[in-house]
Order: C-alpha cells, then sequence, then structure tokens
C-alpha cells in the first residue's frame, strides 16, 4: 500500500529504501564451525556460493580436503544448489510464452513515461465498481496441503481450463477517457491544473558533473565549475517546457492490461476525480543564506558549497536544484557542488533519500561556500514475513507509517464552501505487512474531525473496514492499484447512502512517532 | 541520459526474467520492470545499483502480488493443460511434451511452497546477485542470507520430489 509523488518520489519510496544506502553491509562473510571442528552446514552452501571472504574460503577447502564428513556434507550441498537450479530452469515456462529474451525497448520510452507521470494535468478515469470475489481461501493458505488436493481434483473435474490470460479476473477495469464530461467538479479541477513540467534535462549535468569530478583528481575548481557549465547551458537550451506529452506508453499499457482482462460487467461508470499533483512538502529548518561566490569574467555567478549531516560527514548524491527550473546537479562524494547562475532572491532545494528535504535562499552577498547540513528523516520500519508453510512469523518486522491526502483545489477564500467535499479528505495509514492496519480518516464525518478504524486485508488484497460515527457508518474498501490507492467509500447516514470512488495519492511517510 | 541507457542494458532482461519468473505473467513482469527503471531514473545514481533495482523489483512485486489471485490461476491451468494435454493432440503453443508439462508444473508448485523471501533470495542468487546484495535488497544481514538460501535450496527439492512423487496419484503431499 503505497503511493508516490513526483520529485518526491524517490525519497518517499518504500520506507524500506530509507535504509538501504546505509545498511549495505560490505562485510565479507566469515565461516562458522561446529563445536567439534566441523563446518556449519550454512557455510558449506556459502562456500560454495562464493560468498565467503577469501581465507575463510581457503581455511575450509584446507578442512574439507581432510575431513570425510564435511567432503560428504560439501558432495550433498552440491547436490542440493544443482538441483535447485534444475528446479528453477523447468519452472522457467510460462503459458503461451517461454521466457525468452526481451527486446529492447527504447530508453526513451522509460523516459517518457517518467515525463508524463510528472506532469501534473488532471485526468479523467472511469472507474468501473469492484466486485470483490469472496473467495475463501487466504493467500498463505493456498500453500498447504489441503489447498491443493482440492486443486487436483478440480482439475480432473474441470476440463480444458484456459490459459491464465484468458482468465476471468473481476478486477477494476480502468479505461482512460478523455475530459469529456462536464461537471462542477470537473471545471474545478481543472482550473487547479499546472503547467507541465520541463524534461529534467538535468541527467547529463549529473552525469558531467560526476565525470569531471571523476576525472579531475585533485578536485579543482575549475572542472566543477566547467560542468556545470554544461548543465546551465543544457538548460538554457530547452526553450520552453513540451506541451502536454502525450501519455502513449502509460495509455497503452493500460489497453493492453485492459485487454489482457476479462471485461466483465459495464454497470454506470463513476468518475474518479484525480487530484492536481500537489506541491512538494517544504521542510525549511535550515536558514543558512547561501553566497554566490566567483563572479568570472563573463559575468557569470557559480553557487558552490558542501552538503553534510549533523555530523559533519559530506553527502554524496544528494540533488542540488534551483526551485521552479530544470537547474540541478549532484553533490561529489565528498559532498561539494556546484550551481552556475543561480537566480539571486531564488531557492536552492537539497534532497537525498534517507533525508529530510531543505531549502536554502540564494543571496548575493558574500563569497564563502556554502554549507548545507540535511537532517536524517525519521522513519521506523518494521514488517512481518510470514513463512508459507509453517505460518510462523520470521524476519525483522517492518512498518510503514504513511499518510495519503486527496488535495483538493484550493478556494479563493476561507468563506468560500468547496463546490465539492469529499466523504474522506485525507487517511493516515499505520501499516504493518500482516492482516491489520489501523487507519484514521480525516474529514469525516464531518470536516474536522477524525474517526479511526481498523481494515483488514481479504484474499484479494482489498482492505476493508466500517467506520462508526454518531448517526453514521462509513464502509470503506481501499486497494493499493500500484502506486496509488484507490477508496471505495460508502456513507450510511439514516436513510441516506453516499457513495464515492476516490483515488489518493500519498504525501508523506514521516508521520511515525 | 548515458546512466539510464547503461542501466538498462545491463539490468533489464535480468530484472523481467526475475519479475517473469515471480509473477508468471510476462505482460505485467514487463510492466513492473519499466516502472522499476522509471523509478530508476527519477531517483538518479545509486552505488549498489544492481541490489536497488532487485529491491524495487521485489517491492514492486509484493504490491502487486498481495491483491493477485493470477499466480493461483496459472497454476493450475497449466496443470491442467498437462492434464488435457494428455488426453489430446498437443497444441502448438508451448513446444512441450506433456511430461515436460508436468515437471514444469510442480516445479513451479514446489517454488511456490518456498516463502516470499526464500524464493526471492533464490531467484536473485540466479540472477547472480552475491550474498550482499541479497542481503541489501531484501533487508537480511549477510549471515542470514547464506541460511535463507540453504533452507530455500533444500525445501524445494525436497518438496519438488514429494509432488513429484504424489502427481502420479492426483494428491499432493507438501513437506514442511
Amino acid at each position: 500500500m503505497s503511493h508516490r509523488d513526483d520529485e518526491t518520489m524517490n525519497e518517499l519510496m518504500n520506507g524500506f529504501m530509507n535504509g538501504f544506502m546505509n545498511r549495505f553491509d560490505e562485510t565479507a562473510l566469515k565461516a562458522e564451525w561446529t563445536h567439534d571442528g566441523h563446518v556449519a552446514e550454512d557455510s558449506v552452501y556459502a562456500w560454495l556460493d562464493g560468498a565467503l571472504d577469501p581465507t575463510e574460503s581457503e581455511a575450509v577447502q584446507a578442512h574439507v580436503s581432510t575431513c570425510t564428513a564435511c567432503a560428504n556434507a560439501v558432495a550433498e550441498a552440491r547436490g542440493y544448489i544443482a538441483a535447485s537450479l534444475r528446479i528453477m530452469h523447468a519452472a522457467d515456462v510460462t503459458p503461451r510464452r517461454t521466457l525468452s529474451q526481451v527486446d529492447a525497448t527504447s530508453v526513451a520510452h522509460i523516459v517518457a513515461h517518467a515525463n508524463n507521470v510528472s506532469a501534473p494535468t488532471v485526468q479523467r478515469r472511469v472507474d468501473v465498481p469492484l466486485t470483490i470475489p469472496r473467495t475463501a481461501p487466504r493467500k498463505t493458505a493456498w500453500h498447504n496441503s489441503t489447498v491443493m488436493r482440492a486443486a487436483a481434483l478440480l482439475l480432473l473435474a474441470v476440463g480444458v481450463y484456459g490459459v491464465m490470460r484468458d482468465g476471468s479476473q473481476p478486477t477494476t477495469l480502468r479505461v482512460q477517457q478523455p475530459v469529456a464530461q462536464s461537471d462542477a467538479k470537473a471545471n474545478a479541477e481543472s482550473a487547479a491544473v499546472k503547467t507541465p513540467s520541463p524534461l529534467p534535462v538535468a541527467v547529463n549535468a549529473r552525469a558531467s558533473t560526476r565525470s569531471a569530478t571523476n576525472a579531475a583528481a585533485g578536485a579543482s575548481r575549475s572542472a566543477p565549475t566547467a560542468a556545470s557549465n554544461v548543465a546551465s547551458n543544457i538548460a538554457s537550451n530547452v526553450a520552453s517546457p513540451p506541451a502536454a506529452p502525450p501519455r502513449t506508453a502509460p495509455a497503452e499499457r493500460q489497453g493492453r492490461t485492459a485487454s489482457a482482462q476479462q471485461p466483465g460487467p459495464q454497470p454506470l461508470p463513476r468518475v474518479i476525480v484525480e487530484a492536481p499533483i500537489p506541491e512538494p512538502v517544504r521542510i525549511p529548518f535550515s536558514s543558512t543564506v547561501a553566497s554566490v561566490a566567483n563572479v568570472d569574467s563573463a559575468g557569470q555567478r557559480t553557487l558552490k558549497g558542501f552538503v553534510r549531516d549533523f555530523d559533519g560527514n559530506p553527502i554524496g548524491s544528494a540533488i542540488v536544484r534551483v526551485a521552479g527550473t530544470e537547474v540541478q546537479t549532484i553533490s561529489a562524494n565528498d559532498g561539494s557542488f556546484t550551481i552556475n547562475n543561480p537566480p539571486a532572491g531564488g531557492v536552492v532545494q537539497v534532497r537525498r533519500i534517507g533525508y529530510d528535504n531543505t531549502e536554502l535562499r540564494v543571496d548575493s552577498a558574500s563569497a564563502r561556500p556554502i554549507d548545507v547540513q540535511l537532517k536524517r528523516s525519521v522513519l521506523s520500519l518494521q514488517t512481518f514475513v510470514t513463512s508459507s508453510l509453517s505460518g510462523k512469523v520470521a524476519g525483522v518486522p517492518i512498518e510503514r507509517c504513511m499518510e495519503s491526502r486527496l488535495t483538493l483545489p484550493t478556494v479563493a477564500s476561507s468563506n468560500t464552501r468547496s463546490a465539492y467535499e469529499p466523504l474522506v479528505r485525507a487517511m493516515r495509514v499505520r501499516e504493518p505487512y500482516d492482516q491489520k492496519n489501523n487507519v484514521t480518516l480525516e474529514g469525516w464525518p464531518r470536516p474536522g474531525s477524525n474517526t479511526r478504524l481498523t481494515v483488514t486485508e481479504d484474499a484479494d488484497g482489498v482492505f476493508s473496514g466500517r467506520a462508526r460515527a454518531r448517526g453514521a457508518n462509513l464502509d470503506v474498501h481501499l486497494i493499493p492499484e500500484g502506486d496509488e490507492w484507490i477508496a471505495t467509500l460508502r456513507e450510511y447516514r439514516g436513510a441516506n447512502v453516499r457513495s464515492e470512488n476516490l483515488l489518493y495519492h500519498e504525501t508523506s511517510t514521516n508521520k511515525c512517532k | 541520459m548515458e546512466d539510464i541507457e547503461r542501466l538498462y542494458r545491463e539490468y533489464h532482461t535480468p530484472i523481467v526474467r526475475y519479475l517473469t519468473r515471480q509473477l508468471h505473467d510476462a505482460d505485467l513482469a514487463e510492466e513492473l520492470a519499466q516502472e522499476t527503471f522509471v523509478r530508476a531514473f527519477r531517483h538518479g545514481p545509486v552505488h549498489k545499483e544492481r541490489a536497488w533495482l532487485f529491491a524495487v523489483a521485489t517491492n514492486l512485486i509484493r504490491d502487486t502480488v498481495r491483491r493477485d489471485m493470477r499466480h493461483r490461476k496459472h497454476l493450475e491451468a497449466l496443470r491442467a493443460q498437462a492434464a488435457a494435454a494428455e488426453s489430446e493432440p498437443a497444441t502448438d503453443d508451448i513446444e512441450l511434451s506433456p511430461e515436460e508439462l508436468r515437471h514444469t508444473a510442480t516445479a513451479q508448485q514446489a517454488l511456490r511452497t518456498l516463502s516470499d523471501r526464500d524464493r526471492s533470495a533464490l531467484y536473485m542468487s540466479q540472477e547472480g546477485l552475491n550474498y550482499q546484495e541479497i542481503a541489501a535488497a531484501l533487508g537480511l544481514s549477510v549471515q542470514s542470507v547464506g541460511t535463507t538460501l540453504t533452507r530455500a535450496r533444500k525445501r524445494v527439492v525436497q518438496n519438488y520430489e514429494s509432488l513429484s512423487r504424489d502427481a502420479a496419484t492426483g494428491d499432493a503431499h507438501v513437506a514442511s
């Protein structure tokens, strides 16, 4: 259950990823020995996999060559490794298509998709209300023998079943339609559409900055400057942002997905309001004034500085960007960065996964390089990995806290009532990956109130729950749809029933206490 | 832009393979592979690229599979096809004998008996990720990668053998 948003997307990815870089453990594996001097089983496998530290590996080798018991263990391990590889190869057949080489798709396709998704045009989507099949067995249960036996019997009873591609699976069918419907809502939404963001040309800048920094071993001042010159040149060559990038790629994919699934019933389409992409969260805690250093002979200003954490350690791979432009660069491993021609009085944003976003104001006062300090973002991680056979809980618990907000167009003044008030304005989800999740609804039963409920997951991965308040009940169905939420809400208030399908975007994951 | 091209060249095929093996749906696998690279493009440079990409792909799988009964249906379909193929002339869709189809179905079933984490670790090692990369991708310690792989291999082999033995009788007995 996770959401994305365009620029802050990757920083707010799975909470797991936030700690990824810091968790990467380079230490080589040591061999483990039993108390009577033999190689432990896990280490035999690790040795065969080549995962042991070289000295350890030699020690194991030396022992195995003289110890019959361990030599047998090695032979057995080899057998298992080979057999499991054979099994995996045997499994490499998908109905109607064998696992073959994939055609090279153009990289531009990816970039186009990345750009399209970040273009915050309002999408109207027509959503078919879900049919949620109430099948008894849970996902974990399907591994146990009863279900398999049942499945086997089912197979014998049923004739040619047909390949899964034709399998009818009631799911949400999402069809993108052009903005044809006229609504009060529609007009309100389109008024808030922002201009598409320009192509992130900075990729070139990034590459050239990096290579320049690498080339200049002594990290001389000129090299980064040259690279940033390239960056700003490229940036200035992009005359204007491309107008409404055609959404052919995602549409194709949607169409393909749609056709791959059985159309199913065609009930009344409900309009989904997809909110305009909200502004990235601003957490300016550093009020450092950035200095503009070095005005060179061409009158060009450069902004130099360092990105560090609060302990003074340099932070590399931080994205340093001039707000509102496509000028950005990446800090080097020593934390240094250079930006060309920063606008006076402009704002520089510094982002790095695992840290809070930081902003600085550019001032043309002094010539000292600036020091940007990033604060580590607080995120607690807990997840449960269920062993499917034994049903035991194994592994480190991970919990992700996130807030999903439905952003509405801003109203002109606080006196004006919004033309449309959704049933629920925002949801906060505390999310361990087990069966129950706590959700806080904001704005239900009335604006300004908060209601809590628990949702449980069914076999199809749909989370359901019911919120209760005085005089009203709310049935909630939540479906994580890739990186979005589809919420089907049904409110019972006296004799009135009100239904809505709403699409939520994640805006923040830093809400865990 | 050279960076994303290189990433794509080096890792797209293994990522698609990894996804296809887990999802048993080539179309979905390609979709998620695209999504993985889109995120890589947006995220910017990462030190441990392969581990990062596989971690992203694994997370995408988890989000997808949670609401998806496709793999179960797929397995049923595969076995049904095997059963059907024995009573009819083989279709031209897959150039596999009924025997091979049964092997495939059993193999996939055996893999399905593993936990998600064990299976992912196995697939990653098949794609050549080392222990450190697998550890980072799955959020384990390097030590426990060894334990995980050992357990996964033994289990899949033992379960495969049980399933093959019992397949003839139309019964399925899974060893834990």
